[in-house]
């Protein structure tokens, strides 16, 4: 499995999540991934607002996980296409 | 930044000129559910993400719409920590904004309390949590008091008890509520007073419960405390009880509302139960005076609260306004018949947290209750 470049934003309360990715995916060269790990269920439906708000990335995935200290995490893909 | 509570804001609606809402949660959750308060509210949304992607022209949406104009701006957001970034950001600007405190969530358990009667054979205050449209009362004589359709912010009412004070003697639920949870059975037990609600509600519930057979004055022990007689008026749930109060108050519960009537839908039978709720409001409620206030358990708009914040009607001009009590019979059924089915998918979950067979974390409990009841028919 590819090891992206990963935001940890776990316990984090928005808007610190999406504070958090803006910042790194700015950094990143364009073409690769980020991959922002969260806690905050509204994080699903804000990530999916923030990235209708740009033309330089888009959404690769969403999906529901669990971390090591069985919280379940919300983690979102994002590539930086421009 | 100022910082304003729920219960601030929502007085601060009322005013001559109430403050605008910027509120910059996601469409999706702002479409769902919004701040609302006596009178109508001039309110913008702005996700914050537009902020953090796009910082001038989001804050130019916001100082076009103001346009200048006078009055204070509140940013709220759901749990009100993206309210305090984007009023720092507006800050910044120029633009000074206050921050909901806790946002939606607060917004959400906020309270008023508003006296309904100071005087006569009961003392009588109506708690408004008005985020949600929940009514629920506490009802006094001499120092007892009962309390009536609590939710579960179980401290306004022990606030209200050590303030008038007053000693609790016994907990009433109008029927098992499915649009919120109900904190009679933790308010009952912390207070060491009976919970009280109709058997045929609460059927192999893990609570207990007292029951509350028709026509019977209200005791406590031996006791007949307070000038209460409780009243079976089944539809919305087949153990809907309401509660007169004096001659003068009938607690209605989800039973009858301001300007509708509770869903008789909810339990999969909606036109038996229709019928029931029909012969209720018709047969069962006919013998009592025009006079009577009805004081109901959710208001569909907190634009129902009249000037002194009560939302209350007397049974007079309910019969005479409330167009869903105007329906005859066969209409009445097929209402009822074309709302079954549009039941938000947490009231089962609700109703087994009422009935006591499931405890959730708080946090499930702020989820489940997200956004406005949906109890009445005509406005589900």
């Amino acid at each position: 499995m590819a090891e992206y470049r990963t935001v940890d934003a776990r316990g984090l309360k928005c808007p610190m999540p999406i504070v958090k990715a803006k910042k790194e995916i700015d950094a990143i060269p364009v073409g690769e991934i980020l991959k922002v790990v969260a806690t905050d269920p509204g994080s699903v439906l804000d990530f999916q607002g923030w990235i209708k708000t740009s033309t330089s990335y888009e959404l690769v995935n969403q999906e529901e996980g669990q971390d090591e200290q069985g919280r379940k995490t919300f983690v979102h893909l994002l590539r930086r296409k421009a | 930044m100022t910082e304003l509570a729920a219960p601030d804001l929502y007085q601060r609606l009322a005013a001559e000129t109430p403050p605008r809402i910027l509120d910059v949660r996601n469409a999706e959750e702002f479409a769902r559910w919004r701040v609302e308060g006596p009178r109508p509210v001039d309110v913008l949304n702005v996700p914050y993400f537009e902020f953090v992607e796009r910082e001038e022209a989001s804050v130019r949406k916001v100082t076009d719409w103001l346009g200048g104009r006078a009055g204070d701006l509140v940013v709220v957001c759901a749990e009100g920590g993206s309210s305090v970034y984007v009023a720092e950001l507006l800050l910044a600007r120029g633009l000074a904004a206050a921050n909901l405190t806790g946002g939606m969530v607060a917004w959400g358990l906020g309270t008023t309390v508003r006296p309904v009667s100071a005087s006569g054979p009961a003392r009588l205050w109506q708690v408004l949590r008005f985020g949600r449209g929940c009514l629920s009362y506490v009802v006094a004589r001499g120092q007892d008091a009962v309390v009536v359709d609590p939710h579960r912010g179980t401290d306004v009412y022990r606030g209200l008890l050590d303030r008038e004070s007053l000693r609790l003697r016994g907990v009433f639920d109008t029927h098992l509520h499915a649009d919120h949870v109900s904190g009679g059975p933790a308010l009952a037990r912390e207070g060491g007073v009976a919970y009280h609600a109709s058997q045929r509600d609460f059927e192999g519930a893990s609570v207990p419960v007292e029951d509350l057979p028709d026509g019977q004055p209200i005791r406590i022990g031996k006791l007949d405390v307070l000038p209460i007689v409780s009243l079976s008026t089944p539809g919305h749930t087949p153990g809907s009880t309401s509660l007169l109060v004096g001659d003068g108050f009938l607690l209605t519960g989800d039973t009858l509302f301001v300007d509708d009537v509770g869903r008789p839908d909810l339990g999969g039978q909606a036109a038996a139960w229709a019928r029931d709720l029909h012969r209720t409001l018709h047969e069962r409620l006919r013998s009592l005076r025009d006079a009577v206030v009805v004081l109901p358990a959710h208001a569909s708009t907190v634009a129902l609260a009249g000037p002194l914040g009560v939302v209350a009607g007397t049974l007079g001009d309910l019969r005479q306004r409330n167009q869903a009590m105007r329906l005859d019979l066969d209409a009445f059924v097929r209402e009822a018949e074309h709302a079954a089915g549009s039941a938000p998918a947490e009231y089962a979950r609700i109703r087994a947290i009422n009935l006591g067979r499931e405890t959730p974390a708080e946090t499930e409990l702020t989820e489940l209750e997200l956004g406005k009841n949906q109890c009445a028919l005509s406005r589900r």
